[in-house]
């Protein structure tokens, strides 16, 4: 049987590739983490027997071959009608959010031994994983998490003049009625800009700039590669972030044939750090080297693979299936 | 270069990374990424709240750029 944790509400990835296990009639289930919080449901986990009985319907653990951890946990699932800054639903939200979390372990815990694809156990951090991508022998940005201008100044002249700020780990949008507010990339190339900034700071992101002639977005699904470049006209490539040119008209996504030796390096970065899927960021440079900026174990695969004619959907619910029998 | 802005004081932006000093403010409801203005049915046999019909494909040519190993640095 197929496991897929994944939301309730509306996740881009999941029912595509639902759609696939349907039309080859696959064994799986799709549980959400709103399945085992909300009321909606009658549920019962029992922890000596290892079995889920989810509205009458058990599943057995064991008959479980595959995993697919999608997306599991929503923020906000609980208590949302409460004012969470206010006593006492402060502390009764946090406590909640961390029962469900510690339950959230369990579950992964008794899953352990299972195929996962995209393992909860493996969680990337994109500050090792720039190391770990060196180690590889990928090409890699100079990156510091810096605090104060004076360390940021220095940091400013090794990388001749031209940095780059961003979230250490993620930031997602500010929505304010008909408007949203994004942290995107954002370039430092005058002294001026840095002088603007405080003497100290909370610790940021910084890295060099790579002035890229395309970049290239890969989704990874064991051992293959589903890469889709990105070209952008000159005006677009002086904009750090590429996602702010996205929508434009001209902005080409084309497929894109990664050299084998780059491959190879990338294969490697993913195998040691135990991940069997990603969405890779790369740069190109103009002088022909090739950059690696992220991974993203929980990536979506929607961009490359409708842009590239992928269907990687389907491939995605093939590895499934493969690996449930 | 789409104009940078913050949505905060000087006395809270001086607490954070300096990433929130260059927001960038777009229309709500041009960010696909926040589905508004989409219209969804419910699935039960896909266990959804939100389904949406997967878009057709269009088909399009193989391989367009390729680079071999020996042009790389």
């Amino acid at each position: 049987m197929i496991l897929i944790l994944s939301f309730r509400q509306y996740e881009q990835g999941t029912d595509p590739v639902i759609d696939w296990l349907y039309a080859r009639k696959a064994n799986f289930i799709r549980i959400s983490s709103q399945d085992i919080i909300g009321r909606e449901n009658r549920y019962d986990l029992n922890v000596n027997e290892g079995s889920l009985v989810i509205n009458g319907i058990q599943i057995n653990l064991d008959e479980v071959k595959v995993i697919w951890d999608r997306r599991w946990q929503d923020s906000g699932l609980i208590l949302n009608n409460y004012p969470e800054n206010e006593w006492p639903y402060e502390q009764l939200i946090f406590e909640h959010d961390h029962e469900i979390n510690y339950l959230t372990n369990y579950l992964h815990e008794c899953f352990k031994d299972k195929i996962w694809l995209s393992s909860p156990f493996h969680e990337v951090n994109k500050l090792s994983m720039l190391k770990d991508a060196a180690a590889a022998g990928l090409n890699v940005p100079a990156s510091a998490v810096i605090n104060n201008k004076q360390d940021l100044l220095a940091f400013f002249h090794r990388c001749h003049n031209n940095i780059i700020s961003k979230p250490i780990h993620h930031s997602h949008y500010f929505v304010s009625e008909e408007y949203v507010y994004s942290v995107y990339t954002n370039t430092f190339n005058t002294y001026e800009a840095i002088e603007s900034l405080p003497e100290k700071f909370f610790p940021t992101l910084f890295q060099e700039r790579i002035c890229g002639e395309i970049e290239i977005r890969c989704f990874y699904l064991d051992g293959q590669f589903y890469p889709m470049a990105i070209l952008t006209d000159q005006e677009s490539k002086e904009e750090t972030d590429i996602k702010l040119s996205f929508g434009l008209s001209t902005t080409k996504w084309v497929p894109y044939q990664l050299p084998r030796s780059l491959e190879i390096k990338l294969e490697k970065l993913l195998r040691t750090t135990d991940n069997n899927t990603g969405s890779i960021d790369l740069i190109k440079t103009t002088s022909g080297a090739y950059y690696f900026i992220e991974v993203n174990t929980g990536g979506q695969y929607n961009a490359p693979g409708f842009r590239g004619n992928y269907y990687l959907e389907e491939k995605i619910a093939d590895w499934l299936i493969t690996h449930s029998c | 270069m789409k104009k940078r802005i913050s949505i905060f004081p000087e006395e809270v932006l001086e607490e954070l990374s300096v990433n929130y000093r260059y927001m960038v403010q777009e229309l709500a409801n041009k960010q696909g990424e926040l589905n508004l203005g989409q219209r969804f049915s419910t699935s039960d046999i896909h266990r959804t709240s939100d389904y949406m019909t997967v878009r057709l494909y269009k088909p399009i040519s193989n391989i367009y750029l390729s680079e071999k190993d020996e042009d790389l640095l």
